[in-house]
């Protein structure tokens, strides 16, 4: 009985446990979906799923109310800057159990707010940097923050604690030039740091295992804070816990959270003369971490773009440069490779041009399009390997063409360096990342296929459907909206009965039809000069319709205009005169 | 039996609606469609895919008397299709055709009182035919065309179906009523021998005030 009852309660206990266990789950994070990141927040498990963000500069302002775990796989070259400029990159509100950790914090007003919580709060910020921040970090009234392993360089305010009475755990940070390392700093717990050119510090760097040391970064000018073979702060940690066993470094790269991913590492130019039969020569400068031990040099005739991780990166070719800063790779195959001519050619015509298509040629990394009138001269346009079409223009209506494509293949070699730490393996993977674009280099002879089929094209206008009368839009059309308006049917009459009929009226028409349409054009464009131009156009229209209707009548109220313009005038002659007086 | 049907409803809607009957009536009404155009040309689905395209527009009109409106109505449509060589067979190209009908119109309405459910009706009038054509890297026409059209069609009483709604559109926007129609036009136009118009499919929503 009482086993059956144990045996009972077991099962219940596990079936309760499995169906309440949801498997945790990193979620990657590319800076090309960032705009689904809010939504990566809400659909993730909270307690449960990692938040991973491949290398990239992201521009957020993440507001972190459930309790999602961040991280990045390289710190160096995953760097977060607010996208508005104003509010915090990351504000934590609402979640009470959460880690931030292996970022860059770069040229922000605030990089990391905690908001005030009523929870009991446990937050992690680890192994990141903070540089040229206003604030790096805003702490709320929250129960326990824990700041380790980061490094702080050249920010205007490190910790601010002003809004807290919080228990604040400052442990294993690099210090290193910041006016303000910390604000109201009476609840922190700061032991095993490293302070080196901070200002107001005060006597916090001689207690409580602090040091003063000197700090060399890898290169801080281009934003790696990795430490150096010359740099204090090493080994100076409290526990063994380094990657090394050894004592944790202080700063980002140090303690057991350490990304152990080294800087990228950028291939210098390389010039033609390295580029010797089967062989190229490759050459970088020394990454300064110290604790790189050699590189790697990849090489591929496709592209080597992303592929950070080992799974990606173990089907490439690469040979171990070992910790030589050049290195020669041999044997490689210079041979041209000769393309498939393009097929499926098709010219179609239009109004003195030919749009001309084909299928991408396998291999093609260029084509040239060639076109002649049928007995006459060649001529030529180069095209993008990517480009299987072209519109030639400026050909006449009257003349047959032909025209063929030709497909060729320059053979490249592309390669990336990358750095890597002692003992790199497949389950401990130990690499840099790769930069974004990789270096490439043309190689050997350009391949090129046969001839495509010749195929003949005659530009041709083309009709719609239906073929409807352009009414043209003359300067009268087109300030009166169309064609049929009575003011522009007057103005038609006129031109064929009176101008039409003489020599000076006929060379004025020709003029105008000349000039006209652009004048007209430009009313067209800009319709709020049609209502100016109307207005301007009324008295020839009145004066053209009195004209159709009796020249003579026409004639009287031009005098009559004149005579009262003439009168008004003298009245306000002698006004004025009188008004001197 | 379909037209049957209409009248029997329309007559026993008449009767009926004397129990929601209001006590204004209205002067202006608002209205807007959206529907298909089906031009007469016979060769339209050949070169535009389909023998029909998009239009959708909206009116105005005032109720002179207690059966006639007159107002005026301003569409829009547009198809992409392509067109052929001068001198030989085959469609190619891109060509976009619009049209923009302005219309000055008289409705007769077969209203007998304001709460009438449905509501027939009939009209026409005048019609500027404005269209737009662009050959794709070649060459744009435009131009404008007098002529005329018929239309018919059906009007539903919304106010009927929901009257808490209705009193809403009232007091918020000073809707009196609210119609859904289904409307049938036919459009004549020609230029040069060529027929611009055809038939109109629309739905719509009109609002009087």
């Amino acid at each position: 009985m009482v086993i059956f009852y144990s045996v009972t309660i077991s099962l219940f206990v596990f079936l309760m446990l499995m169906s309440s266990s949801v498997v945790a789950e990193d979620i990657p994070v590319d800076k090309d979906n960032l705009k689904d990141i809010e939504s990566l927040i809400n659909d993730a498990d909270a307690g449960e799923d990692v938040l991973v963000f491949e290398p990239g500069t992201y521009k957020v302002n993440i507001e972190l109310n459930k309790n999602i775990d961040l991280r990045a796989r390289d710190t160096t070259n995953t760097v977060l800057e607010s996208l508005n400029g104003i509010d915090p990159v990351i504000s934590i509100n609402g979640a009470n159990n959460v880690a931030i950790q292996n970022f860059t914090f770069s040229n922000n007003k605030s990089a990391i707010k905690i908001f005030e919580s009523n929870f009991g709060v446990s937050i992690d910020i680890k192994n990141n940097v903070f540089q040229k921040n206003d604030i790096a970090i805003e702490v709320g009234d929250v129960s326990k923050i824990n700041i380790e392993n980061n490094t702080f360089f050249s920010n205007a305010q490190g910790i601010d604690g002003s809004l807290s009475e919080a228990d604040i755990r400052v442990y294993q940070n690099i210090f290193h030039s910041n006016e303000n390392t910390f604000l109201n700093a009476t609840n922190f717990d700061i032991s095993f740091n490293c302070f080196h050119f901070n200002e107001s510090v005060g006597n916090i760097a001689e207690v409580n295992s602090n040091l003063s040391d000197t700090i060399i970064f890898a290169d801080d000018e281009e934003d790696d804070f990795h430490l150096t073979e010359e740099s204090g702060c090493r080994d100076k940690g409290e526990a063994s816990n380094d990657y090394d066993d050894t004592l944790s470094d202080l700063g980002a790269y140090g303690g057991a959270n350490s990304d152990l991913v080294p800087n990228v590492v950028v291939i210098n130019p390389i010039p033609e003369t390295d580029i010797v039969d089967g062989s190229i020569a490759v050459s970088w400068n020394e990454n300064q971490d110290y604790r790189v031990e050699g590189y790697n040099v990849y090489y591929s005739t496709s592209e080597l773009k992303g592929l950070h991780d080992y799974s990606e990166r173990e089907n490439l070719s690469f040979d171990d440069a070992e910790d030589n800063t050049e290195y020669t790779v041999i044997g490689l195959d210079f041979n041209p490779v000769t393309p498939n001519a393009p097929a499926q050619l098709i010219v179609e015509p239009r109004d003195e041009k030919l749009i001309v298509k084909w299928n991408q040629s396998t291999d093609a990394t260029s084509y040239t399009l060639y076109y002649q009138e049928q007995g006459g001269g060649e001529n030529s346009k180069v095209l993008d390997g990517e480009d299987t079409s072209y519109t030639i223009t400026g050909l006449s209506n009257d003349i047959t063409y032909d025209v063929w494509v030709i497909a060729h293949y320059q053979k490249q070699y592309h390669f990336q360096v990358a750095a890597y730490l002692a003992s790199s393996t497949e389950s401990d993977f130990r690499e840099s990342s790769f930069v974004l674009d990789d270096t490439m280099v043309n190689v050997g002879e350009i391949g090129n296929s046969a001839k495509s089929d010749i195929v003949a094209g005659r530009p041709e206008k083309i009709v719609a459907y239906p073929d409807l009368p352009d009414e043209g839009c003359f300067i009268a059309t087109a300030a009166f909206g169309y064609y049929s308006a009575h003011e522009v049917q007057i103005l038609r009459d006129f031109r064929d009965q009176y101008l039409l009929t003489s020599k000076f009226g006929t060379s004025f028409v020709r003029w105008y039809y000349e000039h006209g349409s652009k004048a007209a054009s430009v009313i067209n464009k800009y319709e709020y000069l049609k209502p100016f131009v109307r207005v301007a156009l009324y008295p020839l229209i009145i004066s053209v319709e009195l004209i159709n209707i009796s020249f003579l009548l026409f004639l009287l109220i031009l005098l009559a205009l004149i005579a009262g313009a003439v009168l008004a005038l003298r009245s306000i002659a002698n006004r004025n005169k009188v008004t001197l007086q | 039996m379909i037209f049957r049907s209409v009248v029997f409803l329309c007559l026993f809607s008449a009767f009926s609606g004397e129990l929601l009957a209001e006590n204004k009536s209205p002067s202006w009404m608002f209205e807007f469609h959206a529907g298909l155009f089906e031009p007469e040309l016979s060769d339209w689905e050949q070169h535009y895919g389909s023998s029909k395209f998009p239009e959708l527009g909206f009116s105005f009109a005032y109720r002179f008397l207690s059966v006639i409106d007159a107002g005026v109505s301003l569409g829009y449509g547009k198809d992409e299709g392509t067109g052929q060589l001068l001198n030989n067979s085959g469609t190619v190209g891109e060509v976009e055709y619009q049209i923009i009908p302005i219309e000055v119109f008289a409705l007769l309405r077969g209203r007998l009182h304001e709460n009438q459910w449905l509501v027939p009706y009939i009209g026409g009038g005048y019609t500027r035919f404005i269209y737009r054509q662009e050959i794709v890297d070649q060459s744009k026409v435009q131009g404008s065309v007098n002529g005329t059209h018929v239309r018919m069609g059906l009007q539903l009483l919304l106010d009927a179906l929901d009257q808490s709604a209705a009193h809403g559109m009232y007091r918020r926007w000073g809707v009196l009523n609210s119609y859904l129609y289904f409307d049938y036009k036919q459009t004549t136009a020609e230029i040069d021998g060529i027929a611009l118009g055809g038939k109109s499919y629309k739905v719509g929503m009109m609002f009087e005030f």
